[in-house]
C-alpha cells in the first residue's frame, strides 16, 4: 500500500512540477509579449512617423524640383508671355523671384546657381542695391553673403576636386557609385559595417529598426525636359550671369560704368547697388547697350562642360550627331544634338533639361554638431541648351530636425516618449525601449523611444508573477496537505489493519491456549495418564478454569463484535455493586492465586445504584485478568478492588503493584486490538478487547475510564458509572 | 539400566507446561521446564538436552529467536516448535529456522508422543533398537559390550556399540560419513573425525566380518556412505 501511495505521490508531486513549469514558462512567454507587443506599438509609430516625415519631404522636394530654374536668380522672365520672338530682349518683362527677400523656405536654406566660372548668383544678391537698404535687407544681405562665402569655400572647393557631379554624391544613384572605384570601396565599408551593426542589433536586441526615407535621394524624383523660348532663356542666362548688368541695363547707365558696377557685383557685391526706383528711369539706348554689354552668355555657355551622362553617337559632327541621355529610368533619350545645343539658327526654342536633386554632405567647420557630420546640400544640373549650371541649396537641419521632432510629438502614444540622442549626447541609445533610425540617404537620424514610466510593464510582469507564484504556492500548500493526510490515513489504515492482523493472531493463541489444555487434560484423563489421584482433581480444575477462560475471551469477542454492529444490549437495574464485585472476585480468586496473586476489596457503603451487571461484572473481569496479565512480574502480587462515591459517578478503582503504564500510553491501552509489547515477544496474553470493552462500557453508563499511577509503583484503573436517577 | 532422555519444556502458558510434564514424566521422560525465553536460553546453557520442545510465542524472547540462535551455535538438539501460529507458512518459516518438527495447538498428546519418539529414534539409535538386538548373523548385547555369533563371543568397544546401534536402527539406507559421526560422536564432521571413523569401522570390520577385506554386513558405498542390509 505503501508503494502505491508512494507512486501516486510522485505523480501527483511530478505533474504539479510540470504544471508549475509549464506555468512559470507561459508567464515569461506572456511578459516576453507583454515586451515585444509594446515593442511592435512602438515600431508601428516609428514607421508612422517615417510615413509622416516622407510625406514632408517628398512634398518638399516635389516644390523644389517643380521651381523653375529661372528663380535662382532676382529676376526672371515669366512663362506666361507669348510671342517671344516679337519682343527683343529689352522688351522682356521681369518679375522678382519668389526665392528672393529670404533665404529660408521650407527645409530649403540659401538657394544659389553655380555658373560657368564658378560663378554664383542667387535671388538675394545685390538686394540692398535694388530694393533698397532696409533693417530686412540688411539682414538678408549678411545672411546672403555667409551662405556665398559658405558655397564658395565650402561647397566649391569640394565640387572642384571632383571631376563629376555625380561623383560628390554622398548618397546618389546607384550607378552612380559604380561608377566610382572609390566610392564602390567606400559604400562597401559602409555596408559592411551596417551590416555587422544589423547583425549585431539583431542578435543583441530586436529594439532598433532602420528606417529608409529616400524622398531627397535622386532615384526618388525624375528629370524635366522642356522646350522653351530662345529669347526668354537668353534673357533669363543674361540676367543669370550677369544680375547686375541687367540692372545696369535698366538704369540706363554708361556701358563702362555698368561694366564696372557688374565687376564689383560679380565680385560678392561689395558695391551699393541702385535703387528700385531707377530701374523706371531705364532708356531704350542704355537697354541696347547693357544688352550688347552684358551678352557674355555665349562666353560662359562656351566654357560648360558636357555633362558624361551625354553621349554622342554618330558622327564627330555634333551638328548631325544625336545626342543621348539616360533617363531616371535607365532608359536613353535621344536630342538632336543641334537642337539641344540650339544651333539651328531655324530654331527659336532651347531644350532645358532640369536633373534631380542630388544631396552633397560637405564636411565643414560645423560637421561636429550636424548631425549629419556636415551641411547638406542639395544640388540638381540644369542644362539649357548648350549651357550647364548647378543649382542647390542648403538642407536646413534643425527644421528637418524640427519636422521630425513635430511628427513624433504628434504620433507618440500613451505612454511613450522621445529623445534624439544625436542631440543630447547624455542620451544612452542603448537604455532605449526602442530605437528608429531614419535613413536619410546622406546620414541617419536616431529617434529614441521610452516609455515616460519605464517600470511599468516590469511592474504588471512581477504582479502577474506574484499571482502566479501565489497560486502555486497555494495550490502546492493544498496538495501537500491532501497528500499529508493521505499519507496518515493511509498509515492509520494501515496499523488498523496490524492492528486486526495482531488481534486475529492474538485471539487464535487465547482460543488455541485454553483449548490445548482442555485438550491435553481430558487426554490424559481418558488414556489414564494419571501419576496419582490428587492429579486427577488438579486436571478437573484446571479444565474448569480454561474453560471460564475460554469463555471470558468469547465473551469478549462477541461483546465486541456487538458493539461494532450496534447490537448490544444493556439491561439497567438496580442492584449492590458491591455484590457484584465480590461475586468477580470470588469468581477470578483461583485465577489469581495460580498466578500469585492476592485479590482484596476495599468497598464503600450502601453502593446501591442502576446499571447492567453483566457488562460492569465484565468490566471488573477484565480490569483483574489486565492486572493480572501485566503486574507478574511484580515483587508485590496483589491487586485491589475499590469501590466509591462521587458526586455525580460512582467509582471502580483497581490497583496493582506491577509496572504502570507510561503516560503517553494512557490513551492509547483503550484503543481497539492494541496491546503493550511485541507481538513475537509477546510480554502478556490477550487479544487487545479487554480495555476497549471497558471503555465501552463505562461510555454506556455515561461514565468514563482513566489510569492513575499508583504509588509506590503501579497502575490505578479508574471506571466511572454515572449514578442514574 | 536404560538412561532416561530429558526433555526441555518451553511454554509460558502454565496449564499447558504443567499438563506436559506430567505427561511426559508419565512415558519415561525427564523433564524440565523454562516459562520464557530467556530461562530457556540459560537452561540450555548449562545442560544437554535430547530434545526441546518450543513455544514460539514466549516472553522476552521469542522461540524463533532462540532457534535461530542456537541453530546458529550448531546445537544438534532435536527441537520441536509448539505453536498456536498454524499457517502454512508458518510452519514452512518454523521449519526453515532449524526446527526438526512443528505441531499446532491444539494438539494430540498421543501424536507428540510420536513425533517424539520418532525424533529420538533418528537421533538415539539406542533408544530404537534397545540393548539388545540381532545385528545380521550376530547376536549383540550392548550392556555388556559383547557380540556372539553362533557361539563365537566377541568384544567391541561403546563407540563401536553405537556404531552397530544406528546401522541397526537404520537398516537399509545409506549412511552418511557426517550424518553416523554426528550421531555417534555429537559432533560435526572433520578431517580429523573422518580418519578417526574409517579407522573404527575398519576395526569393527576386522571383529564382525568374516572377510573384512570383503564385508558382507557393513557395505561401503562408493562417494555416498555405510549401508547395512537386513
Amino acid at each position: 500500500m505503501y508503494k502505491r501511495l508512494f507512486i501516486l505521490t510522485v505523480i501527483i508531486v511530478a505533474a504539479l512540477s510540470a504544471l508549475a513549469l509549464l506555468g512559470y514558462h507561459a508567464v515569461n512567454r506572456w511578459a516576453e509579449g507583454l515586451e515585444w507587443k509594446r515593442v511592435g506599438e512602438f515600431a508601428d509609430v516609428a514607421e508612422q512617423i517615417r510615413q509622416d516625415v516622407k510625406r514632408r519631404l517628398d512634398t518638399f522636394i516635389r516644390k523644389e524640383q517643380n521651381r523653375p530654374y529661372t528663380e535662382y536668380q532676382y529676376y526672371y522672365v515669366p512663362d506666361n508671355i507669348t510671342n517671344f520672338s516679337n519682343l527683343s530682349q529689352q522688351q522682356m518683362p521681369l518679375l522678382r523671384s519668389p526665392l528672393s527677400g529670404s533665404l529660408e523656405h521650407g527645409l530649403a536654406y540659401g538657394h544659389f546657381q553655380i555658373g560657368p566660372g564658378n560663378t554664383i548668383v542667387t535671388a538675394n544678391d545685390s538686394i540692398e542695391l535694388r530694393e533698397g537698404v532696409n533693417f530686412n535687407n540688411a539682414d538678408i544681405s549678411a545672411q546672403n553673403k555667409l551662405n556665398r562665402w559658405n558655397i564658395k569655400n565650402s561647397l566649391l572647393p569640394v565640387l572642384q576636386r571632383k571631376t563629376k557631379l555625380t561623383r560628390l554624391v554622398v548618397t546618389g544613384s546607384n550607378e552612380a557609385k559604380k561608377a566610382s572605384p572609390q566610392n564602390v570601396r567606400k559604400v562597401a565599408a559602409r555596408n559592411k559595417r551596417r551590416k555587422r551593426a544589423e547583425i549585431m542589433a539583431k542578435a543583441a536586441n530586436r529594439r532598433s529598426r532602420n528606417l529608409p526615407i529616400q524622398s531627397l535621394q535622386k532615384d526618388a524624383q525624375s528629370t524635366q525636359m522642356f522646350r522653351q523660348s530662345r529669347a526668354q532663356v537668353e534673357s533669363n542666362i543674361s540676367n543669370n550671369a550677369a544680375p547686375m548688368g541687367q540692372q545696369l541695363g535698366i538704369n540706363a547707365m554708361h556701358s563702362q560704368e555698368k561694366a564696372a558696377v557688374a565687376a564689383k557685383a560679380s565680385e560678392n557685391m561689395q558695391i551699393p547697388a541702385d535703387s528700385m526706383k531707377q530701374r523706371d528711369q531705364k532708356s531704350e539706348d542704355s537697354k541696347d547697350k547693357t544688352h550688347k554689354a552684358l551678352r557674355p552668355a555665349k562666353t560662359v555657355a562656351e566654357s560648360f562642360r558636357v555633362p558624361e551622362k551625354l553621349e554622342t553617337a554618330g558622327t564627330a559632327d555634333s551638328t548631325s550627331a544625336l545626342l543621348f541621355f539616360k533617363g531616371d529610368n535607365g532608359k536613353l533619350y535621344g536630342l538632336d544634338s543641334a537642337l539641344v545645343a540650339g544651333r539651328d539658327a531655324q530654331d527659336e526654342t532651347v531644350v532645358v533639361r532640369v536633373e534631380p536633386f542630388v544631396p552633397v554632405v560637405v564636411p565643414g567647420s560645423s560637421s561636429d554638431k550636424s548631425i549629419f557630420g556636415g551641411q547638406v546640400y542639395l544640388l540638381r544640373h540644369v542644362q539649357i541648351g548648350e549651357r550647364h549650371f548647378r543649382q542647390g541649396f542648403m538642407l536646413n537641419e534643425d527644421k528637418l530636425i524640427t519636422e521630425v521632432k513635430e511628427s513624433a510629438r504628434r504620433l507618440m502614444r500613451q505612454g511613450m516618449c522621445f529623445e534624439l540622442p544625436q542631440l543630447n549626447h547624455n542620451t544612452n541609445r542603448e537604455d532605449s525601449a526602442y530605437t528608429a533610425v531614419f535613413d536619410f540617404g546622406f546620414g541617419d537620424l536616431t529617434l529614441a523611444f521610452n516609455e515616460t514610466d519605464a517600470g511599468w510593464i516590469a511592474r504588471q510582469i512581477n504582479q502577474l508573477k506574484s499571482w502566479y507564484l501565489s497560486i502555486v504556492v497555494v495550490v502546492l500548500m493544498a496538495v501537500s496537505l491532501g497528500l499529508l493526510s493521505l499519507w496518515r490515513y493511509a498509515r492509520a489504515q494501515i496499523k488498523l489493519a496490524e492492528k486486526k492482523d495482531d488481534f486475529i493472531s492474538a485471539v487464535s493463541h487465547e482460543l488455541r491456549t485454553p483449548l490445548t489444555s482442555l485438550r491435553m487434560y481430558s487426554e490424559m484423563l481418558e488414556k489414564n495418564w494419571i501419576k496419582s489421584e490428587d492429579k486427577l482433581v488438579e486436571y478437573y480444575r484446571s479444565m474448569r478454569q480454561e474453560s471460564e477462560r475460554l469463555s471470558r475471551l468469547i465473551e469478549n469477542v462477541l461483546d465486541f463484535s456487538r458493539i461494532q454492529k450496534q447490537r448490544k444490549t444493556y439491561t439497567f437495574s438496580l442492584g449492590d455493586l458491591n455484590q457484584c464485585v465480590l461475586d468477580v472476585v470470588e469468581m477470578i480468586t483461583p485465577y489469581a492465586a495460580q498466578n500469585g496473586f492476592t485479590v482484596k476489596t476495599q468497598l464503600a457503603p450502601a453502593m446501591q445504584m442502576t446499571f447492567d451487571k453483566d457488562s460492569v461484572k465484565q468490566i471488573i473481569v477484565n480490569l483483574l485478568d489486565n492486572a493480572i496479565k501485566y503486574a507478574r512480574n511484580a515483587a508485590d502480587k496483589t491487586v485491589i478492588v475499590r469501590t466509591r462515591r462521587d458526586t455525580q459517578y460512582v467509582l471502580i478503582e483497581v490497583e496493582d503493584r506491577g509496572p504502570g503504564i507510561p503516560r503517553r500510553q494512557h490513551k492509547k491501552v483503550f484503543e481497539e486490538f492494541y496491546r503493550l509489547g511485541s507481538e513475537s515477544t509477546r510480554e502478556t496474553t490477550g487479544t487487545g478487547l479487554g480495555l476497549a470493552l471497558v471503555k465501552k462500557f463505562a461510555q454506556a453508563h455515561n461514565g468514563f475510564v482513566e489510569i492513575l499511577s499508583a504509588k509506590p509503583a503501579g497502575a490505578i484503573f479508574r471506571v466511572g458509572l454515572a449514578v442514574q436517577s | 539400566m536404560e538412561e532416561q532422555e530429558t526433555i526441555l519444556v518451553v511454554e509460558d502458558e502454565q496449564k499447558i507446561r504443567t499438563a506436559l510434564k506430567d505427561f511426559l514424566e508419565f512415558h519415561g521422560f525427564r523433564v524440565f521446564e523454562a516459562v520464557d525465553g530467556l530461562e530457556a536460553e540459560r537452561i540450555v546453557a548449562e545442560k544437554p538436552f535430547d530434545l526441546i520442545l518450543l513455544d514460539l510465542m514466549l516472553p522476552k524472547i521469542s522461540g524463533e529467536q532462540l532457534c535461530t540462535e542456537w541453530r546458529r551455535q550448531d546445537m544438534q538438539t532435536p527441537i520441536i516448535m509448539l505453536t498456536a501460529k498454524g499457517q502454512q507458512s508458518e510452519r514452512v518459516a518454523g521449519l526453515q529456522l532449524g526446527a526438526d518438527d512443528y505441531i499446532t495447538k491444539p494438539f494430540s498428546l498421543e501424536e507428540l508422543l510420536a513425533r517424539i519418539q520418532a525424533i529420538l529414534r533418528r537421533t538415539n539409535p539406542a533408544r530404537a533398537v534397545g540393548q539388545s538386538f540381532e545385528f545380521a548373523d550376530l547376536n549383540v548385547d550392548i550392556a555388556q559390550l559383547k557380540v556372539k555369533r553362533d557361539t563365537e563371543e566377541i568384544d567391541i568397544t561403546r563407540r563401536e556399540g553405537q556404531i552397530i546401534q544406528f546401522f541397526a536402527a537404520n537398516p537399509n539406507r545409506v549412511i552418511s560419513r557426517e550424518e553416523l559421526y554426528k550421531v555417534v560422536w555429537k559432533e560435526n564432521m572433520t578431517e580429523l573425525g573422518t580418519r578417526t571413523m574409517d579407522m573404527h569401522i575398519a576395526k569393527l570390520r576386522s571383529k564382525i566380518e568374516r572377510n573384512p577385506s570383503q564385508p558382507e554386513i557393513i557395505k561401503t558405498v562408493r562417494g555416498a556412505g555405510y549401508k547395512y542390509e537386513n
